[in-house]
């Protein structure tokens, strides 16, 4: 959706990325690693939403995605799935450290999902440069049973930043061969990354990927 | 457009057109109009007569929200209007040409009328489905309603996918329970008999019936869809040329398959609707993964067909156990019953026999997912047929055989790289080897199972493509690689017989071996020949006569020689592994690998690795030195001439023309490291042919050479071996005496005096005094100085008692450099060097403050090594310079160090020191004084009571027990007179203790020797004695462990202490911020499911702290029992709490409800427990009983126990799948 007030410059098609999550995911401080989005935020906490241009270049020129980040609308109330409307993609954040994020994944997706039909939705395990972690890649099985993306990323390290963005620019675009071609200026990491750890988690993810889905509560046949 | 629409607009205006004040004002105004009591009327109003669609959504929005929160207030009269007018504008949409509303506010409406049904129906609303199913028959429009609202209904009240409290899951029970009796019939016959006739005209409408659906197969009577209607018409549609609906079709499919049902009754349905035929007939027309069926598709497809053969297999598994379970209890079964079992499990074969074919087939997919489906059921088959292996005679039958074959087939397949890769091309794709790798890394495990049931037939499948692929000098490099790679996983973990001359695999390798391999120049190929050759180096050491040509195809320009970097660093490696597993057969081979390696030797030796890696290459990240695993062939060669058997000459003359280059290389660089040290300050010698580099790029390959040396080699049998190191070893020493600024080349010294070590033991004890005089000159900086700390650990864990010499000779040195780098009025709390836990830390330490830290710390452990390894004496006779520094250090580490292990390791020191002290004659002057103020005074009391630790902190209870076993020591030392004395007359009254309470603690000491006393510990004074006496106390015996509870209690129970620690303040706030961490659900309580781990810690609180309780009362509610229903107990459950999470929470209770036992004062406990009567079963044992029977303890187990022990507790789900403790609180003092 055009937003006239925040002039995207002729030719860059633009597109509304809905960001939601329980708070304390990191959504925020995701949005802000993105330096062009830091430097030319809008900030409106008031009413919990702030918009957050952001642009990438690909091998297809430039794009930028208005990234409504949804953040402390729990608490504020705000518009809630007012926000929602004309999303024409989607980030669901959880963190990997507490399970009642991701526990409460399929509200939000369902609520995203009721608003915006059939939009292109990528969930994300944020904090996954916590040692400590809650939530292990062969638990998180929801984007598998509803097709989704899922990345793991770690908002202060940096790690894995562009991945979200690059799967969604390729379904909105309808391109899969599209790639970024200049690296995205994004705030230095404030940690590193444990490599070898996370090659393991990716490791068990993928491993975790050919597991059948684990069962769900369903009663017996009458 | 009039105002109020304006302010919806603007509150939800984010283009920064709209001033944010006025938005916020717009916000607050539709706020302000929500509370009206009509603004339901308002809702109605505005959503149909509105031209936005954003106030339209407000509209809908503000309805839902004031029927979900204000329900009650809406009278009966309105409901019925409002109900008439949603069903109205429901039936209505779409009706009109060109109106159709967008999706979002046809979902808000159906999430509306989710919202009353939730309320109504049954009782209020009756005829609701009969309206919705009326409703349907009004047009597309209305249709797409009746579909909408049927997933809101499910997404809104039935669903298990989201966290419903429990109040909530019974109102799922009871709408499911009402529909199954009212509608369901008439709701399925509706859904069949649209489907069937909107599916050709409008697929997307049907589509969009069958998503609906597929969401109430797991709850609704199977047989309503599982029919001879339904599930030949969903066969028919999954061929639709429609997509969605072949989609939606296969996704209803899938559900009807995996319902959850008895396993005879799903054979039954699998086989009377011709599911397997049906599904098989479908995957074979479809051809999933092919080009022109779309990924999505194919991934249905795939899914719907493991899913049914998993679904087979596992139905087949369990109809088997059964017969076999109750023939292993010697049950008799009936002949009808045999019969009908046998009938299908050879009915279930059949079908999976049938599935088979489909599902190999989607390995051959090139799309991932689509591949991959098939693979867990593969799993699960194998594994089935292990399982029956012992039943069939350890012989599968033929049908079953030729099934791994067929497996065989198709995992090779689905493992080998794709045929229509440019392989040329310089790199391979990171994303495909990825991916590649990923697949095999299933794969290869199946393939190992496959072995394991049928050898033979695996074996033979390898052998035949083996021969097939080197029969033909025009195999492909994959083919050639995927069998090379197969030979390779076999070799894994294959019994020891495979491996004998002749063993089947033993066979395959040696035709590996002896073979002119195709397409062996490619790095794949090259790469894989080479793992193959090493994993079967048991073959080639039974069968020495391959050995030549497995080294020269090694050494060769396929090998160690290759042009890709990969290949060739990675053949030096397996080099090296081979070198060490045949380093005897290879002895006679010694000159052909030295022909062989010293021209690559050579090029290693001269081209040192860049240091800072340009961006791009592939360096392992985050590694800060990158190690060059070409060194690896140094150490090869290492591990040959090493060898006591070979000639003392031929050892002699191949080590020395080995090292001279080297040491010519370290000669002639080291001059102008020098130079270069001088001029350029720190930064010399990163990067490749600097002349750093070179230095260190010999100094390492000597190290790797040395590691084949042993110290028996080099020191007894041939001294003359070890007498070449030791120009090495002044060359390296000369190094950082030349280039004192030069990290890297330091580092690489330190680590080749590590080795030296090794090598020369005894024989390198002289020239240690000069090797660390080199390491450490004037000019050393802080992190110089850490090194070597660690350096002078090692050898003191080493050399122990022989390092005595050295020590004295050292140590001055190190504590003037110590002196030098930490000034005088250094805080060794740690505090300042940041060293607290990082939760505590207040901003991050300055660079200097860290380095001065991490000396410190280094420092420490040097002593805690030097006076564990019999060095204490030497360590006390360095020389006051040494000593006063040293101790001064230890005495303020142990005393003020923030972190408790640093400050313990500082008290263990201490006591070694203490003990040595104890024995030395005559005693050094002041030194009962040292004793008393310091060791008793400072460390033992005033540090311990000096807040800053931590009472829950483990390692602060490690620090208290060493603590006061040094102040045991200093008591035996001193006397315990003498101690006493010193606390009344000087302590005490220094750190403003009362009198009251240092009479009581003198009267304590006095009593006599601190082991034997046995002080009234409820007049003790509070915390610090407390504290130490605890520790005392080991806790041997149920008496001691009692009163250690008893001072708790008093501790506890004293004001003054109050505030200190562990005061009931403290206690209480600890478990109610833990309480508190967890959101509460909406009916108030905690929900643990969702953080198991929350209660262990509450648990083991409240048994820790039980003696200060006096008043309990803890809550427990909702507790499944046993297990979330889906498996038997005893077993690890994700969902659940375990079996032993049950015992470890009632352990808690036991162990509470044991100290209470003792407890002098009344205490009321009352325990809440709503749960299965199986809970309560430990409360009911023997002993625990007798527990509360003697106690002065009332306990309350609130419900009572059922009489009958059979029945459950009233109100609760058998299998509800949470544990919650809706409260537990505690009160002390």
């Amino acid at each position: 959706m055009a937003l006239p007030g925040q002039n995207t410059p002729e030719g860059v098609p633009d597109f509304k990325l809905v960001l939601v999550g329980d708070g304390g995911t990191g959504k925020t401080t995701f949005v802000k690693r993105h330096l062009t989005g830091e430097f030319e935020k809008k900030y409106e906490p008031t009413i919990g939403v702030e918009v957050h241009p952001l642009d990438f270049t690909t091998n297809r020129g430039k794009l930028r995605f208005y990234c409504w980040d949804t953040a402390g609308q729990e608490k504020f109330g705000g518009l809630r799935d007012g926000y929602y409307i004309h999303g024409q993609c989607a980030i669901i954040m959880f963190d990997v450290t507490s399970r009642l994020t991701y526990k409460n994944v399929p509200t939000w997706h369902r609520d995203l999902c009721r608003v915006c039909e059939n939009i292109p939705i990528v969930l994300c395990g944020n904090k996954v440069d916590v040692k400590n972690r809650q939530v292990k890649p062969k638990q998180v099985t929801f984007h598998r049973k509803k097709n989704l993306q899922y990345h793991e990323i770690s908002a202060k390290s940096n790690y894995n930043y562009e991945k979200p963005f690059l799967y969604l620019a390729k379904k909105l675009v309808g391109d899969q061969n599209l790639h970024f071609v200049e690296q995205v200026a994004l705030a230095p990491p404030e940690v590193q990354i444990d490599h070898a750890q996370q090659a393991a988690y990716e490791q068990q993810l993928q491993t975790a990927m050919a597991q059948p889905l684990p069962d769900e509560d369903e009663e017996l046949a009458e | 457009m009039d105002d109020f629409e304006k302010a919806v607009l603007v509150s939800f205006d984010q283009s920064g057109t709209v001033d944010a004040g006025l938005r916020e004002w717009a916000g607050a105004y539709c706020e302000q109009a929500k509370q009206s009591p009509e603004i339901w009327q308002l809702c109605l109003h505005r959503f149909s007569t509105s031209g936005y669609a954003e106030v339209r959504f407000w509209s809908l929005q503000t309805l839902h929200q004031v029927l979900k929160e204000r329900y009650n207030s809406l009278n009966a009269e309105q409901l019925k209007l409002l109900k008439g007018t949603l069903m109205a504008w429901s039936q209505a949409t779409g009706k009109a040409e060109g109106s159709q509303l967008p999706g979002f506010l046809l979902n808000k409406l159906a999430q509306i009328i989710a919202r009353i049904v939730r309320e109504q129906y049954p009782q209020q609303w009756p005829t609701f489905f009969s309206e919705l199913i009326a409703m349907a028959g009004e047009g597309a429009g209305a249709v797409d309603m009746f579909c909408r609202i049927l997933e809101a209904l499910d997404d809104d009240i039935i669903s298990l996918e989201f966290p419903r409290s429990q109040a909530e899951a019974q109102i799922a029970t009871d709408l499911k329970d009402a529909m199954r009796e009212r509608c369901l019939p008439e709701l399925l016959g509706t859904c069949y008999q649209m489907t069937l006739a909107l599916h050709s005209q409008q697929p997307s409408l049907a589509a969009g019936i069958l998503d609906a659906i597929s969401r109430y197969v797991t709850w609704i009577d199977i047989s309503l869809i599982a029919n001879d209607q339904f599930v030949p018409l969903l066969f028919a549609l999954l061929t639709s040329s429609n997509e969605e609906l072949a989609i939606s079709s296969a996704e209803v499919l899938t559900e009807i398959v995996s319902k959850r049902m008895e396993a005879a009754a799903k054979l039954a349905m699998t086989q009377q609707l011709a599911l397997s035929d049906r599904t098989a007939a479908w995957a074979a027309a479809l051809r999933p993964g092919d080009e022109n069926v779309s990924q999505e598709l194919s991934f249905r497809c795939s899914r719907l067909l493991s899913t049914l053969a998993t679904e087979v297999l596992e139905a087949w598994k369990r109809v088997e156990n059964s017969m076999v379970s109750m023939a292993a209890v010697g049950l008799a079964v009936a002949a009808e019953a045999t019969a009908e079992a046998s009938a299908a499990a050879a009915a279930a074969q059949g079908m999976l026999s049938t599935l088979f074919p489909p599902v190999l087939k989607l390995l051959h997919s090139s799309d991932f997912d689509v591949a991959m489906a098939g693979v867990p059921l593969l799993h699960a088959y194998v594994g089935k047929l292990k399982a029956g292996l012992k039943r069939a005679g350890n012989q599968l039958p033929e049908v079953q055989r030729q099934h791994v074959v067929a497996m065989m087939g198709a995992l090779t397949a689905c493992a080998s790289y794709p045929d229509d890769l440019e392989f040329e091309e310089e790199e391979l794709d990171d994303e495909l080897m990825h991916s590649v790798s990923e697949k095999r890394s299933e794969l290869f495990t199946l393939l190992k199972n496959c072995a394991r049931v049928a050898p033979d037939d695996v074996h033979g499948f390898v052998r035949e493509r083996l021969q097939r692929a080197l029969s033909s000098s025009s195999t492909s490099l994959q083919e050639m690689e995927i069998v090379v790679t197969l030979v390779y996983e076999l070799g894994e973990g294959a019994p020891e017989e495979a491996f004998k001359p002749s063993g089947s695999l033993a066979q395959l390798a040696v035709a590996l071996m002896q073979a002119d391999v195709p397409a062996n120049g490619h790095p794949l190929v090259a790469l894989a020949l080479m793992e193959c050759f090493v994993r079967y180096s048991r073959v080639l050491s039974q069968q020495q006569q391959h050995l030549p040509k497995v080294l020269s195809t090694m050494l060769g320009p396929h090998g160690i020689g290759h042009s890709d970097e990969g290949v060739s660093t990675r053949a030096c490696y397996l080099l090296c592994r081979l070198c060490k597993a045949l380093k005897t057969e290879m002895r006679g081979l010694v000159p052909l690998v030295m022909t062989g390696l010293t021209l690559h030797l050579h090029q290693v030796a001269l081209s040192p690795p860049s240091q800072n890696p340009v961006q791009g290459t592939k360096q392992p990240q985050g590694a800060t030195t990158p190690t060059d695993d070409r060194l690896y062939a140094f150490e090869a060669v290492g591990v040959l001439l090493g060898q006591e058997e070979l000639p003392a000459e031929q050892q002699l003359q191949a080590l020395e023309s080995l090292l001279a280059p080297l040491l010519t290389q370290i000669e002639s660089h080291l001059p102008q490291c020098a130079q270069q040290s001088a001029s350029n300050g720190l930064l010399v010698g990163s990067g490749p042919g600097r002349p750093s580099a070179m230095v260190q790029q010999a100094l390492e390959a000597i190290t790797r050479i040395s590691k084949g040396l042993s110290l028996s080699l080099c020191t007894r049998t041939r001294p003359d071996v070890g007498a070449l190191l030791q120009r090495p070893l002044q060359l390296a020493l000369q190094c950082p005496v030349a280039a004192p600024g030069d990290r890297a080349l330091r580092a690489r010294v330190i680590s080749f005096l590590h080795r030296m070590v090794e090598c020369l033991g005894p024989h390198l004890l002289h020239l240690l005094p000069s090797a660390l005089a080199a390491l450490l000159p004037p000019s050393a900086q802080a992190p110089d100085l850490v090194e070597v700390l660690s350096l002078l650990h090692q050898l003191a864990v080493r050399y122990k008692a022989d390092l005595a010499p050295l020590v004295s000779e050292v140590l001055p040195q190190v504590v003037a450099r110590l002196n030098a780098l930490v000034p005088a009025n250094y805080d060794w709390s740690g505090r300042s060097a940041g060293a607290s836990r990082p939760t505590l830390s207040e901003g991050a330490a300055s660079e200097e403050a860290r380095e001065q830290g991490d000396i410190q710390k280094a420092f420490y452990s040097l002593l805690h090594a030097l006076v564990h390894q019999s060095l204490a004496g030497a360590l006390l006779q360095a020389g006051d310079g040494v000593v006063q520094p040293v101790l001064n250090a230890v005495i303020q580490g142990a005393t003020l160090h923030c972190d408790p292990s640093t400050r313990r390791t500082c008290v263990q020191i201490l006591r070694r020191v203490v003990a040595e002290l104890a024995t030395a004659q005559p005693q050094p002057p002041g030194y009962q004084r040292f004793l008393l103020e310091s060791v008793a005074g400072s460390v033992c009391l005033q540090g311990l009571a000096a807040s800053g630790l931590d009472p829950k902190d483990a390692a602060v209870n490690a620090l208290l027990s060493d603590a006061a076993s040094l102040l045991l020591q200093v008591a035996e030392v001193c006397g315990m007179a003498q101690l006493v004395a010193y606390a009344q007359s000087t302590l005490m009254p220094y750190m403003s203790v009362s009198k009251p309470v240092q009479d009581k603690l003198v009267s304590t000491w006095g009593s006599g020797d601190i082991k034997t006393c046995r002080p009234s510990w409820s007049s003790l004074a509070p915390e610090l004695l407390t504290r130490v006496f605890m520790n005392l106390d080991s806790f041997e015996d149920k008496l001691r462990t009692e009163r250690c509870c008893r001072s708790w209690h008093t501790v506890l129970s004293n004001p003054q202490a109050a505030g200190l620690w562990g005061s009931p303040q403290i206690a209480l706030n600890t478990l109610d911020q833990r309480l508190a961490r967890d959101k509460p659900e909406d009916d108030g309580s905690i929900n643990l499911w969702s953080n198991s781990h929350f209660y262990l810690p509450v648990c083991r609180w409240l048994s820790r702290r039980a003696h200060g309780i006096t008043s309990l009362h803890l809550q427990m509610t909702k507790c499944l029992g046993w297990g979330c229903g889906e498996h038997s107990s005893g077993v690890e459950c994700d969902k659940c709490m375990t079996l032993s999470t049950h015992h470890y929470v009632f352990g808690c209770l036991c162990t509470l409800i044991g100290c209470l036992q003792n407890h002098p004062l009344d205490v009321h406990l009352k325990i809440e427990l709503k749960c299965k009567e199986a809970v309560l079963l430990p409360f009911q044992e023997p002993m625990v009983q007798e527990a509360f029977g003697n106690c002065l303890v009332s306990l309350e187990i609130f419900p009572k126990a059922p009489d009958n022990a059979g029945q459950q507790v009233r109100g609760l789900q058998p299998n509800s799948p949470v544990w919650a403790v809706a409260a537990a609180s505690a009160e002390t003092g």
